[in-house]
């Protein structure tokens, strides 16, 4: 076994997974060979060092700050179970139903109301008079009241006049007219 | 490692004494159990598989971006895709490896962003900054200032060689060399065939030893 065997070999012997017949071989040209021995030492000595070397030490908050990360991540999975069962979906088309049942109702139980209904009589429409006009500024028998159409039938309650003549009056009285212009 | 022990050991006598019986009966169960006393709907048992990795996954994240602010957010992203997908988890295979798979894709996907947007990290300035600045500490009497500075050059020395070395060997070096992961735990991390995983061990372990041989006498 050369220098260059022991080198490609050496990681299955250092760690002791090298079949006998090998290490033997390996053990072997180390007696005879400085500088694989030196080799063997550097890495050895080398583990050895890398092992001591200081650990980094956690920060003070990283405990607190896994903790709150989890706790989100329980957070997010209570969400995602409430939000998967369907009970959101569930609830709205419960509260669509139960307002469309209220909004149609009177439709849907019209026969529940049939028998305790009262039927509405409505009396026959009293004929109407057609009398002949009655001429402005007497008395009209249109009047609800019958007795007083009675006493003031066909009498002059007042002298008609014109609205036009009685603005004219009234312009002369005050000093001008009205129409004339 | 053994610092962050004991603050757990301490942070554990604070709590109540039945809430601390539950962790003391999580710790002693395997991963597999915790993992289902979790998707029981355990509570604690999330936290337990939290205080079991979160060091080690730092420590393998840091590494392996060379960044230690950003490992920390690596890191928390890992627990949080293992929180957000545990119920998929195949229970057959083992627990650290699919964790450590989630830490080395993000780690990964880190180091391929880094490399289309490249940017100076102030981190890594700061970091050279405090280094070059630093008053000389005597950590120990009985060293010599030469020793402490060539330990400390070493140390500094290894953490770069690490670095150095090109992605892919770099993620399987530091598996296999820091975090103890056999061939086959690197294989299923990795997503690659064991012979792949052997030559890129074989090929770090190579580069690391020539750029750290000047230093080792």
């Amino acid at each position: 076994m050369n220098c260059t065997d022991v080198v490609t070999r050496f990681t299955d012997y250092l760690d002791g997974n090298a079949p006998a017949e090998e290490a033997e071989a390996i053990e072997a040209h180390l007696t005879e060979c400085p500088s694989c021995v030196r080799y063997k030492n550097v890495l050895v000595h080398g583990s050895k060092v890398l092992r001591t070397l200081p650990e980094p030490e956690l920060r003070d908050d990283f405990n607190r700050r896994l903790r709150h990360r989890l706790y989100h991540i329980d957070d997010e999975r209570l969400l995602h179970a409430h939000a998967a069962s369907g009970a959101p979906a569930m609830t709205v088309l419960g509260i669509a139903l139960l307002l469309t049942t209220i909004a149609w109702s009177p439709t849907l139980f019209t026969g529940m109301y049939a028998d305790t209904a009262q039927s509405t009589v409505v009396p026959e429409p009293r004929p109407v008079r057609t009398q002949p006009s009655t001429p402005p500024g007497t008395f009209s028998s249109k009047s609800d009241n019958e007795d007083l159409a009675e006493f003031f039938q066909d009498t002059e309650l007042w002298p008609y006049t014109k609205l036009s003549q009685r603005y004219d009056q009234r312009g002369r009285q005050l000093g001008f007219s009205l129409t004339d212009r | 490692m053994a610092r962050a022990k004991a603050k757990k050991q301490a942070d554990l006598q604070l709590v109540p004494s039945e809430a601390r019986e539950h962790r003391l009966r999580l710790g002693e169960m395997t991963d597999s159990e915790v993992v289902q006393a979790s998707l029981d709907g355990d509570p604690r048992a999330f936290g337990e598989l939290v205080q079991r990795y979160d060091q080690r996954l730092l420590n393998f994240v840091y590494r392996t971006i060379g960044d230690r602010e950003r490992g920390q957010d690596l890191v928390q992203e890992t627990f949080v895709r293992v929180y957000r997908h545990l119920h998929r988890f195949d229970q057959t295979k083992k627990f650290s490896t699919w964790i450590y798979t989630i830490a080395s894709n993000l780690a990964k996907n880190e180091l391929r962003n880094r490399s289309r947007n490249p940017l100076v990290l102030f981190q890594t300035l700061k970091k050279n900054w405090d280094a070059d600045h630093r008053p000389l500490e005597w950590e120990d009497t009985q060293y010599k200032p030469d020793d402490l500075f060539r330990k400390r050059h070493l140390r500094s020395k290894v953490e770069e060689a690490v670095k150095q070395l090109p992605e892919h060997h770099r993620i399987v070096f530091v598996l296999r060399e820091m975090e103890g992961k056999t061939y086959e735990e690197i294989a299923d991390i990795t997503g690659c065939n064991l012979g792949t995983v052997k030559s890129r061990l074989n090929r770090a372990r190579n580069n690391f030893a020539h750029i750290i041989a000047p230093m080792i006498d």
